[in-house]
């Protein structure tokens, strides 16, 4: 009984693959690419940025399709150091906030500028030739006395094909849409100095 | 005459006002109020130093990326390309985890000799067919994946299209909140 069970189990996993039971469990590597650097100018300008907790931990396991293996994506781990990165390439003076924002604090530590970044949405769709991820964020902007003065949304998009057929290839899918994302965020906070 | 006098009401306007409000009310209140100190801490990937401000009560909270102090080399967009191979862009970065597969290997050990050894030497055989008929897999869907790339946006960059996958970046005015 022991051993048919054993070879039931084998042969599943032969017949469907890891993946198809377990899933895949995607983690970016949470770095940016050298082409930001090339693409993104840092500014001459002091700007704060202020996460929420559940950014950080924000995982999606939207497997994009009825029939695909189950998917689990940490967006949120990846995300935080990327947008640290992209702020310290976009600005030359960043200070990452991790106490809740006051005006006290924007006071007293003279930032004109805090972006408070907020998850808004993670598509996935993946078809028989690949997958298409996007990441939407929401990015409010306050001035030193707290007072909104700026709301815009952000989408980072990366679509390739047969990515499921590497080592690391969602992964780094994952890590382009993020990055897309923060590029974009980080030029729309440029041009609206 | 007069002036000294107004000098003395003055001084002793001051001196009062000193008593009444501290001197480091002005400057350091809003230290105090703001219960904030300032430090430096590392990217965890880059190794960058970056300006932090944290809440002074207490100890120094911990780094909000603690447990992701890895090392990657930078991303390489080029591996995203299907028609280049996986070996031909060096990636040391974080890849699906296969610490599912030896909790199989140990689950099918427990239950029997034979359905671990079965199971140990299914395992990575198991893997590279996940691995290779993974995208395979994925039978259904609507629409080609360049096909859905066309939404308009205020900013919008498109990736190069020598390479055979698309990169977007858009950002525009929001009009709802979230």
């Amino acid at each position: 009984m022991v051993k048919k069970t054993a070879l039931a189990l084998a042969g599943t996993v032969l017949f469907f693959g890891c993946a198809r039971l377990f899933g895949w469990d995607i983690h970016a590597p949470g770095i940016l690419s050298g082409n930001f650097t090339q693409l993104v100018r840092p500014v001459d300008e002091r700007v704060a940025l202020y996460l929420p907790p559940e950014v950080l931990t924000h995982v999606s396991k939207d497997k994009g399709s009825w029939s695909a293996d189950p998917q689990t994506y940490h967006v949120g781990e990846a995300l935080g150091p990327m947008l640290v990165e992209g702020f310290q390439n976009g600005f030359s003076e960043f200070i990452f906030l991790e106490t809740q924002p006051t005006p006290e604090i924007l006071a007293r530590y003279g930032i004109h500028r805090l972006a408070v970044v907020r998850l808004k949405d993670f598509w996935n769709r993946v078809t028989w030739k690949g997958q298409f991820l996007t990441l939407a964020t929401e990015t409010a902007v306050f001035d030193s006395g707290m007072k909104e003065i700026d709301r815009f949304e952000s989408r980072g998009t990366s679509a390739s094909e047969k990515i499921f057929a590497k080592k690391g290839g969602p992964e780094v899918n994952l890590n382009a849409a993020l990055e897309n994302n923060v590029r974009a965020l980080v030029q729309h906070l440029q041009d609206i100095r | 005459m007069r002036k000294r006098k107004l000098f003395d009401r003055l001084a002793m306007t001051v001196f009062l006002l000193t008593f009444i409000f501290p001197s480091n009310t002005f400057a350091g209140e809003i230290i105090e109020e703001t219960h904030t100190q300032v430090i430096v801490r590392e990217h965890p990937k880059t190794g960058q130093p970056y300006v932090s401000i944290v809440s002074s009560e207490g100890p120094v909270p911990a780094d909000s990326f603690t447990g992701q102090r890895q090392k990657f080399s930078r991303p390489d967009y080029r591996m995203l390309d299907p028609k280049v191979k996986a070996k031909d862009i060096p990636y040391n970065g974080p890849y699906s985890d296969r610490r599912k597969v030896y909790v199989l290997a140990a689950t099918l050990a427990t239950v029997g000799t034979a359905g671990g050894v079965a199971g140990i030497l299914a395992a990575p055989a198991a893997t590279g067919a996940g691995a290779a008929g993974g995208a395979g897999a994925y039978l259904a869907g609507a629409g080609a994946v360049a096909g859905t790339a066309t939404a308009a946006s205020v900013y919008a960059t498109t990736g190069s299209k020598k390479n055979n996958f698309i990169h977007r970046s858009e950002s525009k005015e929001a009009k709802e909140t979230i």
